[in-house]
């Protein structure tokens, strides 16, 4: 035994969409690609924005000014992992189709070209396509050497190397339908080899031992032995788990209290309260009744108490947020987003926002509204009856309420057939993800039916603009045009989660973005702390 | 004297026109009174039941439609149940505007206030209304059906009766509560569906108690005289042998109730999003059980009273078989 077996609470045995890398939308599921495939850059600090190599050698060459050309050099050695070999089971027939190879310039040209093509039968379903869409040209100077030419100059670039979802494949894993949902494809190059799925129950991964370990080989990362994600979502399991230490880690999902009690009876605990960057979010379609008309649009803003959101979904735990993410530093200044109206918690001010609100609601002709939400997770399917009684009281009209699968959302998301959706979605790192495929005419995530060329100028200024204050002030206005003229998505409010986790687990870093667990490399179980007796063995 | 097995227990009364005139009865009054000393825990159970009616019970509007549940139970709206004082999403704030969540009970919220700022006792109120009448609605179903299907099988009997037992074999091979699983996860969410779905699990039961009765009764004399006299198998069935069946099919109707309410609290408590979110007793337990510890008054009221309204049902109905066998008859 090395670093031990770390067991944790989360959603990566659950697949609602794909496990395909490229065309997953859910956030759980691509925390698991991170753990098996590399990209080319990664995030070292996500909130603070710090980029460092993975594939790559060292960070890329940026040539021009404002750069259009960037050389990549990768890591020589990299191979594909051996899922076979380490598990000690007979190898799959994509393990025997790569057969350890190593990944090489073509593999990443291949990756970024696969969500660069129209003509995909999967077209519709690389959502990240605009972060490609931007390159030129690839060339592939030699196996380990790329240089990327992209269209025009672009701020983000580098974010678009190592976001959270930039994974790096190997075509052979990918059929002739261009997909790779299957288990046996879920070979990549990062420190952990996906050993198991089972779905509703775990999602098991173990050390990649030939991983290249970053800068430092020498330390012979990941110490973890393994880890396996226990798909548990019920407040009662998560706790009896912990207190046996079936789990080493935990956090709330809907009761905060058990976890607040448990760190008062255990002082020794590790505990960490952050913000999760996914959030709850409200899409209407803005180019048919009602939504189509902003008083609409406008009232249901207004009248929706995003206070009573955080109160109501996780016991006050949590923050209201705007069109980007309280925790990254792209967002408004909270001062300022806690003094428009919408956001307002004072009971006058409250006041004003639902006046207001009825009165735009009442001059568009009193629309009957739908409000169709998610049923997962099951804390946001049970406030629905609360929030379709809140619009009631404020607008005084006619507000329905339905629940229906995530699955269902994404689909009417993307055939238009949902008109006004409430549900929670993934949080992103970058300005440009948070705001450019949302609401340019051409985003891939656009199901507003919103085209506004004012707002694509502005959308295209912030990815053109490299210092990065000044992009940040373009991504303010950006966002407060969006509080004001546009309403397409209503950004409601995120949980603030309170992590526990027992000192044997060192290392311990809590997953804010899904699509990190590649943090797990410097964790590990110190089986000689006083701890970690009692803890019961097994993967 | 007929084989008990075959009958299920129960002695084949004839029908009121086969006999020579009906025995004086000791009025209702004296009934009801002797039915209060000698079956008192049977009297609990039809107050209970009967209490629950009238909580469910608010004033009608005049608004009509296909009969729905849980607030148009019988064809038209029924509006606030009389005993609630508030609607079942009505939330509340405390004096900082903020949700008054967890509040202790008084005089303005009698049994406190959930973890979203409502009013507990109301709650359980509307629920009350869901629960019953979603009982109400499954059983009747499957009562009528399941008595239709017996007394046909087993009147017919031949290749009739092969037919309907062995596809009642088969519906019964399914765990009840994987079926409405099943059901309530491929329609839309829907009490409606989840009580016709839960008539289809319990009609067998239904059927197989009255099938029972019906092989005994078809052999009677005045059965066999009916039909000498040229009376349909129609007329017969309904005339001459539906009467002796009435006794038992209340009997399990009664008691069906109560696991109509479990079965409706069961799909609500474990996944409340495949039920149509209005109060219920079990989305309560679910909701209730994450603060058990720190608020237990939301899961005791919930749990409360599905145990006492599964109690008053079972009390009732073996007070009511005690009442309506002739064997074990005391009044």
């Amino acid at each position: 035994m090395r670093g031990g077996v770390l067991r944790l609470p989360g959603y990566e045995a659950a697949v609602l969409d794909t496990l395909d890398p490229h065309q997953t939308q859910f956030g759980p599921i691509y925390s698991s690609h991170s753990a098996v495939f590399s990209k080319v850059l990664r995030y070292e600090d996500p909130l603070q924005g710090v980029i460092a190599p993975d594939l790559a050698e060292r960070m890329p060459e940026v040539i021009g000014d404002p750069p259009l050309e960037y050389v990549v050099r990768l890591r020589p050695g990299v191979r594909f992992q051996r899922p076979g070999a380490v598990l000690g089971r007979s190898p799959s027939r994509e393990e025997q189709a790569l057969g350890g190879r190593e990944l090489t310039a073509e593999d990443v040209k291949y990756s970024f070209e696969r969500q660069m093509n129209e003509r995909s039968p999967r077209w519709p379903f690389y959502y990240r396509a605009y972060q490609y869409k931007v390159i030129d040209s690839i060339q592939v100077v030699d196996r380990y050497t790329l240089r990327i030419r992209t269209r025009e100059p672009v701020a983000p670039f580098l974010h678009y190397l190592a976001d959270t979802n930039a994974f790096i494949v190997a075509r052979e894993l990918v059929d002739a339908g261009d997909e790779m949902n299957r288990q046996e494809a879920m070979i990549g190059t990062g420190p952990f080899i996906w050993d198991r799925l089972e779905v509703l129950q775990q999602s098991r991964f173990v050390r990649n031992p030939d991983w290249f370990g970053w800068d430092r080989p020498e330390l012979q990362r990941p110490y973890l032995d393994g880890y396996t994600s226990i798909f548990a979502f019920e407040d009662a399991v998560i706790e009896a788990a912990f207190r046996e230490k079936r789990v080493d880690v935990a956090l709330y999902q809907a009761n905060p209290q058990w976890v607040v009690r448990l760190r008062q009876e255990n002082p020794e605990l590790q505990a960490v309260d952050v913000g999760l960057a996914a959030w709850v979010n409200a899409r209407l379609r803005t180019d048919r009744p009602p939504f189509n008309d902003f008083r609409v649009r406008k009232a249901v803003h207004l009248a929706t108490d995003r206070q009573q959101i955080i109160d109501a979904v996780w016991q006050g735990y949590g923050r209201m947020h705007g069109p980007v993410s309280p925790l990254v530093h792209w967002a408004l200044p909270e001062e300022e987003l806690s003094s428009l109206p919408g956001y307002r918690t004072g009971r006058r001010q409250r006041e004003e926002d639902v006046a207001e609100a009825r009165r735009l609601y009442e001059a568009a002709g009193r629309p009957a509204i739908e409000v169709t939400f998610s049923n997962i997770p099951p804390g946001l399917a049970s406030y629905a009856p609360q929030y379709q009684r809140q619009l009631q009281q404020a607008l005084g009209g006619q507000v329905e309420v339905r629940v229906v699968s995530q699955n269902d959302i994404s689909e009417g998301h993307r055939q238009g057939t949902i008109a006004f959706s409430f549900a929670y979605d993934n949080g992103w790192i970058d300005l440009d993800d948070w705001l450019y495929p949302y609401f340019h005419s051409r985003g891939t995530k656009n199901t507003f039916g919103l085209r506004d060329p004012q707002l694509d100028s502005l959308l295209e200024a912030q990815r053109r603009e490299f210092d990065r204050d000044r992009r940040r002030e373009l991504g303010w206005q950006v966002q407060r045009y969006l509080l004001d003229r546009v309403l397409a998505r209503l950004d409601m409010a995120s949980p603030v989660e309170l992590w526990v986790a027992w000192p044997y687990y060192r290392g311990f870093r809590p997953l804010v973005f899904f699509g990190t667990s590649y943090f797990l490399v410097d964790a590990w179980l110190d089986s000689g702390h006083p701890s970690f007796r009692g803890r019961p063995s097994g993967g | 004297m007929p084989d008990e097995a075959a009958t299920g227990g129960v002695v084949p009364v004839p029908a009121a026109d086969a006999l020579s005139g009906p025995a004086p009865g000791p009025g209702v009054p004296r009934a009801v009174g002797r039915f209060l000393r000698r079956r008192p825990l049977g009297a609990l159970g039809v107050a209970v039941a009967l209490a629950m009616l009238a909580a469910s019970l608010g004033p009608p509007e005049p608004r009509f439609g296909l009969p729905n549940l849980p607030d148009r139970p019988l064809g038209f709206q029924m509006g606030r149940p009389f005993l609630a004082r508030y609607g079942p999403e009505d939330f509340f704030r405390d004096d900082s505007g903020r949700l008054a969540r967890f509040q202790p009970p008084s005089g303005r919220h009698w049994l406190g206030t959930d973890d979203k700022g409502r009013d507990v006792w109301a709650r359980l109120v509307w629920g009350t209304r869901r629960s019953l009448f979603f009982a109400l609605w499954a059983l009747v179903l499957a009562t009528v059906g399941g008595t239709a299907v017996g007394l046909a099988s087993a009147y017919f009997l031949g290749w009739v009766d092969m037919l309907v037992q062995r596809l009642m074999d088969g519906l019964q091979s399914f765990p009840p509560l994987l079926v409405l699983m099943l059901v309530v996860t491929l329609t839309e969410p829907s009490l409606r569906v989840l009580a016709f779905a839960l008539a289809v699990v319990a009609l067998p039961s239904v059927q197989r108690v009255v099938r029972s009765v019906v092989l005994a009764v078809r052999e009677e004399p005045y059965v066999l005289a009916a039909r000498a006299l040229g009376a349909s198998h129609l007329r017969t069935m309904l005339r001459h042998v539906l009467p002796n069946v009435m006794a038992p099919v209340l009997t399990v109707f009664s008691v069906g109730l109560g696991s109509a309410v479990l079965a409706e609290a069961a799909i609500s408590f474990v996944d409340p999003s495949t039920v149509p979110q209005s109060a219920s007793w079990g989305i309560m337990l679910a909701e209730g059980r994450a603060y058990m510890f720190e608020h237990p008054h939301v899961v005791l009221a919930a749990g409360g009273a599905i145990a006492g309204a599964v109690l008053a049902f079972n009390l009732a109905g073996d007070a009511l078989r005690d009442v309506l066998d002739p064997r074990l008859r005391v009044l």
